[in-house]
C-alpha cells in the first residue's frame, strides 16, 4: 500500500462570527452534519460520507478565520515519530490532550513558517451514524443542500512559503503535485498532497501571516455543482466566482462565503496523483487559465480577500 | 379572443398574479463630497446598495467601496458612515474595533440604514487590510 504516514485532512476549526447562522449555512445548506456541540460551546460536525467523528469544528469569535488545520495520521507510532521530525527541523511542539475535542485522541501542534497552525493526531472515534459497511448503500439517509461528501482540502495564505513547502515536502512526507512559479518574484503558490489527490493543503505566498483562504468540500459531480449554485442563490449566500473549472489541479468549482465571511468551496473532478508524476508547473504566462480556466482571467477578489 | 357562436370579441380573464409587489421603504446613501447617492432598499446593506446601483462610484480615483466577502469577515468594504442611523451585524474585530465602530467606521456589508446616510470612503489596501 502506498499512502503511508499523513493519511488525509482529519479536521479543520473555523472561527465564526455568529453561530446559528453559521450552522444554518454548514448543515442546512452545504449539507454537512451536525454531531454534537462542547461544553466551550464548539460545534461539530461531519459530512455524510465520512467516516471519522467529525471533520468541521466551529468556534464563535469575534473575528472570522482559522485556528488550527489537522491531519489524521495512520497510527499512535507514526504519530511519535512525527513529533520527533518535527522537532528536529526546529519547530516547537505543544501537545493536547485526547479529549480536547470529543472523539478525538491525543494531538500535538506546532506553527509552520506561514503562520498556520498545523495539528496531527492518529485516533478519532467512528461516526455512531458514518456511512455503512455491509452491503453499503450510496446513502443511509437522504442527503440534503449541496450533498457534500467530505471534508477536502484547505487553501492558506502567508509569508515563507519556500519553508513551507520544504516542512512539508521534507519533514511531513507531503509531494507538491502543482506550483505557480512566476519569473520576477518566485514562487507564488504550492498545491501540495499526502495522498492520490491533486491537493490535500495549498499555500499562497502573502505578507500577511495565519490567513485563511478557503475551505472545500467535495460533490460527486458537475451536476451537484450546478444544483449547489442553486442553492447560492435561492439563498443569497454571498458568492465570489462560479461555477467554473481550475486549470491548476482541473477541479469543478464554486467559491463562497459563510455568514462570517470565511470563504468556501464546493469542489468535484480533478487529477489523480501518484508519487512518479512529474510538478505541473504553471508561469506568468498562462496564470488566468491557471486559476479559472473558463474566464482565462485573474479575479481580484478571489485572490486577495481573506479571512 | 372571440366567441365562436357569436363572433363577437370577449374579454379574456385577467391572467393571474401570484406576487405582490415587494414593499418596504428604501433610503438614500450619499457618498461625501462626490456628489453620488443611491437608493438602499429595506433590508439590503450599503454594499448590496452599491453592488445593485450599477453606478460606477468612484471618489478620486478609487473605487468607493471593495466587494469582499459582504459578510463582515474580510474587512475589504471599509466605509465611514457621517450621517444618518443604522442597524449594525457582527463584523470582525480584526478590522473594526468596538471604537471604531463607535466612531462611525464599519465595514459596508454589515450596515443597514434605518434613515438616509451620508458615507465617505476609506481606502483599504489588500495587501495591509490592517492598516486604514
Amino acid at each position: 500500500m502506498a499512502m503511508t504516514g499523513v493519511l488525509r485532512p482529519g479536521f479543520i476549526q473555523l472561527r465564526v462570527l455568529d453561530m446559528a447562522s453559521s450552522l444554518e449555512h454548514y448543515v442546512e445548506r452545504i449539507g454537512l452534519y451536525k454531531v454534537c456541540e462542547g461544553s466551550d460551546g464548539r460545534v461539530y460536525l461531519k459530512a455524510r460520507d465520512e467516516f471519522d467523528h467529525h471533520s468541521v469544528v466551529l468556534r464563535k469569535a469575534d473575528q472570522a478565520g482559522l485556528d488550527v488545520f489537522a491531519f489524521k495520521v495512520e497510527s499512535d507510532d507514526c504519530l511519535a515519530a512525527y513529533e520527533k521530525r518535527v522537532i528536529a527541523a526546529g519547530v516547537a511542539v505543544d501537545h493536547v490532550p485526547a479529549g480536547e475535542q470529543p472523539g478525538v485522541g491525543r494531538r500535538i501542534g506546532f506553527q509552520i513558517p506561514s503562520g498556520h497552525r498545523i495539528e496531527l493526531y492518529a485516533h478519532a472515534d467512528l461516526a455512531s451514524d458514518g456511512p455503512s459497511t455491509l452491503n453499503p448503500d450510496v446513502w443511509e439517509v437522504k442527503p440534503h443542500g449541496m450533498e457534500a461528501r467530505r471534508f477536502d482540502h484547505g487553501l492558506l495564505y502567508g509569508p515563507n512559503i519556500a519553508e513551507v513547502e520544504k516542512f512539508f515536502c521534507d519533514v511531513l512526507d507531503f509531494r507538491v503535485t502543482e506550483r505557480v512559479d512566476l519569473p520576477e518574484t518566485g514562487t507564488l503558490a504550492i498545491w501540495l498532497t499526502c495522498s492520490h489527490k491533486a491537493h490535500d493543503i495549498a499555500f499562497v505566498n502573502h505578507p500577511e501571516p495565519g490567513k485563511f483562504h478557503h475551505v472545500a468540500f467535495e460533490l460527486e459531480n458537475w451536476n451537484d455543482i450546478g444544483r449547489a449554485a442553486d442553492i447560492i442563490t435561492r439563498y443569497n449566500i454571498s458568492i465570489d466566482i462560479g461555477p467554473t473549472r481550475h486549470g491548476i489541479t482541473r477541479g469543478q468549482t464554486i467559491y463562497f462565503f459563510d455568514p462570517s465571511g470565511n470563504r468556501c468551496e464546493t469542489y468535484c473532478g480533478g487529477t489523480t496523483f501518484y508519487p512518479d508524476n512529474p510538478v505541473r508547473v504553471w508561469d506568468d504566462k498562462e496564470l488566468g487559465k491557471g486559476i479559472f480556466y473558463y474566464e482565462r482571467a485573474l479575479n481580484d477578489r478571489f485572490l486577495t480577500v481573506l479571512t | 379572443m372571440t366567441n365562436l357562436e357569436t363572433g363577437q370579441s370577449v374579454a379574456a380573464d385577467p391572467q393571474p398574479t401570484r406576487y405582490e409587489a415587494s414593499s418596504g421603504e428604501s433610503h438614500g446613501i450619499a457618498v461625501a463630497g462626490s456628489g453620488q447617492s443611491v437608493k438602499c432598499h429595506a433590508g439590503n446593506s450599503v454594499l448590496e446598495a452599491f453592488e445593485r446601483s450599477r453606478q460606477p462610484l468612484v471618489s478620486g480615483d478609487a473605487a468607493v467601496v471593495r466587494v469582499g466577502c459582504r459578510r463582515g469577515g474580510c474587512g475589504i468594504c471599509k466605509v465611514r458612515v457621517l450621517d444618518g442611523s443604522y442597524r449594525a451585524t457582527p463584523m470582525s474585530r480584526a478590522h473594526v474595533s468596538e471604537e471604531d465602530q463607535a466612531d462611525g467606521l464599519v465595514l459596508a456589508c454589515c450596515v443597514y440604514p434605518e434613515t438616509d446616510l451620508t458615507v465617505a470612503s476609506v481606502p483599504v489596501s489588500p495587501r495591509s487590510l490592517k492598516n486604514n
